[in-house]
């Protein structure tokens, strides 16, 4: 499928639902960079499924990462993905066949687009995490125990790095340490492997979800029918509509060496009155009401514009505002036993039986 | 420190309940701050220390849960944890003061489960409440040995009740006597306990009669957390009442010897031939206990087992300290009066009893005023008539002697015979289709000796509807103009009426 300017929109806005809480002026001008790419070369992205590649066509993930300080600070000027995938190239010493997001949702399921359109090769639908995680080891590769290999870096003033990784949690730690040295972020290639093994162990089909999810976002739709829709298309449902009553900066102490910004937000529900709980660290990670969880990570969670039906970010987390707070839930991989040791890590204060639906 | 595993309540501590207010009015727990406190009556069974959130599904009710620091590090802990503890009905929730946090109090509020919280360590904070739980629980004890230690020198039924419910924070008590309240005291709005979410009332009960005598209940409603400790309250209380009970019916009966002793010659001289008995001690006794001005009362009723203990009460509440004796077809009583004194000032507020409990059925006939032991059998006499020819059950259950004529005619013809001596003597107005609406309108005109006026006022018609029909009674066989069928007539009518009434 070749994306045009309407694909790119809806996967812009697909992320930003996926994401549990956007950095939403960084994935529009991501977005912007790519329209501009797309017009200034009169260019589309491709999207192929895996099984459209050859078994031993290389597929390497791309995305950002970053050091948990705000990542509008030092922007990029478009090419540190083509520097990371070509250093990645020689460092395998074979070509690159196709690229997929390092997760999709937020800024980093629309980075493959405008990588993919420089490099040209084609987006593969399909992604190591199925939503977005904090950690770069929180993926399905690494439950799977594959081997990181080898990881390209380059920031924002051009700098780069090539690591030779064995071990996820000594990847997180090492790309971690060079986006703060890079300045904030870096632009990084991993998980160089075959179609055949992304086949195997990625999760497949989630760049096509979030362009369907935005098609229905940006439908001229009522926010009902496009409730309904979502529900029907992606299993998305509301679990409540409630204002805002508090915000909380400090509810726990951040795990050290996991990203920050940890905040509890409080709403009341208009009819019933019923206490609505938030509890957010860089994402929306749980929700209760009046005390039952009824919500909690690798669940995605996610905040929607009552009178518009778009996706809320943290920003509209003010006192007075109402929201209707959604939820899908992840890839079924998450909620297995070894998923949910992976992603409740940084989340130790998380209950450990999930919901109590 | 208890295991945080649900276990069945000891029942060797069932019935000695510790409430939450006996700790957070602790001088001992100084350090205990209460955020919120859904009831302070609410009865403590236990108390848990909760290291993980998720052993909360596994406490027990009335418990009090204590979260460590590692079990409160996150609101979203606290909230969970206060969910939990409203779906396992526990007591109350104790947090680290520092994880509070307004949400946190109102998701309390709304569940309405105790938040308190303290500066302290949870982990000594947890074993000093347990001590406090402990001393509580004998304070229990000793509150029940001392309730019936002050109760001891109680010296009546009224009193005792009083006592019990003070006990109860208020609580109403009473004694019902097969079914019937015969004594109660109602709440004290400034001993009642004010609490912070109302509750609905729970029932407890204790027999106070032995197996066989009549069923005696000592009553009380109070809260359902309050319901084991008002049990032992009101079982503490029934040897005593038992005796206060006998004591006062010994007394009823001394005081009533004397009239007991005319009941008794009632019964064996047959009322209805009465003769004056030559004079013995018990009547001389009553003599000096009569001697003033009084009115005989005697009261019939077809069901004397029935309504004995109805009438007891409410005779007792009206007319106070005037015994009432059984004989073989009712009740009797001799009420001092005030000479002169209007009867309604006795009979009024009987009159108003007795509209107010129809179900009693009885017929009660007051004589007129009399003096002295001589009068004795004139006045039972008088009584007895009235009794007869009232009405039973209503406001015409209660009759005096001196208005006795409008009644007699009613009770001359048996009223198993007026029906049958109607449809016999009167074949056409019997079987008229208005025969109700002519007959009564005949028995009126007989009533109002022949007033027109009078008759169309208290049937509520007009004159010629009057007119009209006592020209259909004419043609229906009824002639009025004959002098010596309108007095059987007239009984013949007022026994039909009174069979209606009757039925």
């Amino acid at each position: 499928m070749r994306l045009d300017s309407r694909h790119v929109a809806h996967l812009q806005m697909g992320a930003t639902f996926l994401a549990c809480a956007t950095d939403p002026e960084w994935c529009a001008e991501q977005t912007e960079r790519t329209l501009a790419h797309m017009r200034s070369h009169d260019q589309q992205a491709q999207l192929l499924s895996v099984d459209e590649l050859h078994v031993d066509d290389l597929v390497v993930t791309v995305g950002f990462v970053n050091s948990g300080l705000p990542l509008s600070e030092l922007r990029p000027c478009g090419d540190e993905f083509i520097t990371s995938i070509r250093l990645i190239e020689a460092a395998i010493g074979a070509q690159v066949k196709g690229i997929m997001p390092l997760a999709a949702a937020n800024i980093n399921g629309i980075v493959p687009v405008l990588a993919a359109m420089q490099i040209g090769v084609p987006i593969v639908d399909a992604d190591p995490m199925g939503r977005v995680f904090p950690l770069v080891h929180q993926n399905v590769f690494t439950l799977d125990q594959l081997p990181v290999g080898m990881i390209a870096a380059t920031g924002a003033t051009g700098e780069s790095a090539v690591l030779q990784v064995t071990r996820p949690r000594r990847a997180e730690r090492l790309v971690r340490a060079l986006a703060t040295e890079f300045g904030g972020w870096s632009a990084t290639a991993l998980f160089p492997m075959r179609a055949a093994d992304v086949q195997e162990h990625a999760i497949l089909g989630s760049m096509s979800r979030m362009i369907r999810i935005g098609e229905i976002l940006q439908s001229s739709q009522t926010v009902v029918e496009k409730q309904l829709a979502l529900k029907s298309s992606e299993g998305v449902f509301r679990v409540i509509r409630a204002q805002v009553s508090d915000v909380r900066g400090m509810s726990r102490p951040a795990v050290p060496g996991q990203p920050g910004r940890p905040a509890s937000v409080i709403l009341v529900e208009e009819g019933q009155g019923r206490i609505v709980q938030i509890e957010i660290q860089n994402e929306l990670l749980m929700v209760l009401v009046d005390g039952v969880i009824v919500s909690v990570m690798p669940d995605i969670i996610t905040l929607l514009e009552p009178v518009a039906g778009t996706v809320a970010s943290l920003d509209d987390l003010w006192v007075g505002n109402t929201l209707d707070i959604v939820l899908m839930r992840g890839h079924d991989r998450w909620y297995e036993p070894d998923g949910l040791a992976l992603v409740g890590q940084h989340g130790q204060y998380l209950p450990k039986r999930g919901v109590r639906r | 420190m208890m295991n945080a595993q649900s276990k069945k309540p000891d029942p060797r501590r069932e019935n000695v309940v510790v409430q939450l207010r006996d700790l957070t009015s602790s001088p001992e727990l100084p350090e205990l701050t209460s955020l919120f406190i859904a009831s302070p009556l609410h009865p403590v069974r236990d108390l848990v220390v909760i290291a993980d959130i998720e052993e909360i599904s596994g406490v027990g009710p009335d418990t009090i849960i204590v979260l460590t620091p590692e079990a409160s590090s996150g609101s979203w802990m606290i909230s969970a944890a206060l969910r939990y503890a409203w779906e396992r009905r526990a007591c109350t929730l104790v947090v680290p003061e520092h994880t509070s946090t307004e949400t946190v109090v109102d998701l309390a509020r709304r569940l309405g489960v105790s938040l308190l919280t303290s500066s302290t360590e949870m982990l000594p904070l947890a074993l000093r409440l347990a001590t406090q739980i402990g001393v509580a629980r004998a304070g229990l004890i000793t509150r029940l040995q001392n309730f019936t230690a002050s109760i001891a020198r109680t010296a009546d039924v009224a009193t005792l009740l009083e006592r019990i419910s003070v006990e109860l924070n208020g609580a109403a008590v009473r004694i019902e006597t097969e079914g019937t309240i015969t004594a109660k005291v109602n709440m004290s709005a400034s001993t009642k306990l004010v609490e912070t979410v109302a509750e609905q009332s729970e029932e407890v009960s204790v027999h106070v009669s032995r197996p066989g005598a009549h069923a005696e209940e000592l009553i009380t409603s109070v809260s359902p957390h309050f319901t084991p400790f008002a049990k032992q309250v009101l079982s503490a209380s029934v040897p005593l009442l038992r005796s206060l009970l006998a004591e006062s019916n010994l007394a009823d009966l001394r005081a009533s010897l004397p009239i007991m002793s005319v009941a008794s010659l009632v019964s064996s001289a047959h009322l209805e031939s009465l003769e004056a008995p030559s004079v013995s001690e018990s009547l001389l006794a009553f003599e000096k206990q009569y001697g003033q001005t009084f009115r005989a009362v005697c009261i019939l009723s077809a069901e004397q087992a029935r309504v004995a203990s109805s009438l007891h009460y409410l005779w007792a509440n009206e007319v106070g300290d005037v015994p009432l004796v059984r004989f073989s077809d009712g009740w009797l009583a001799f009420v001092p009066v005030r000479a002169g004194a209007d009867a309604g000032l006795l009979l009024d507020p009987i009159r108003a009893k007795l509209h107010n409990n129809q179900h009693l059925r009885v017929r009660i006939g007051v004589s007129g005023e009399h003096q002295g032991v001589v009068a004795v059998y004139q006045a039972l006499q008088e009584a007895w008539i009235a009794a007869q020819v009232a009405d039973a059950g209503g406001e015409g259950a209660l009759l005096s002697f001196e208005k006795l004529a409008p009644n007699l005619i009613a009770r001359i013809i048996p009223v198993s015979m007026a029906q049958q001596l109607f449809e016999t003597m009167y074949p056409k107005l019997a079987t008229h289709e208005h025969v109700h609406e002519v007959a009564t309108t005949v028995l009126t005109y007989l009533d109002a000796n022949g007033s027109m006026a009078t008759v169309a006022q208290r049937l509520g018609v007009h004159r010629n509807t009057v007119q009209s029909r006592l020209q259909k009674a004419s043609e229906l066989g009824v002639d009025l103009t004959k002098f010596d069928e309108v007095l059987p007539l007239h009984m013949l009518l007022a026994g039909i009426q009174a069979a209606d009434n009757e039925s």
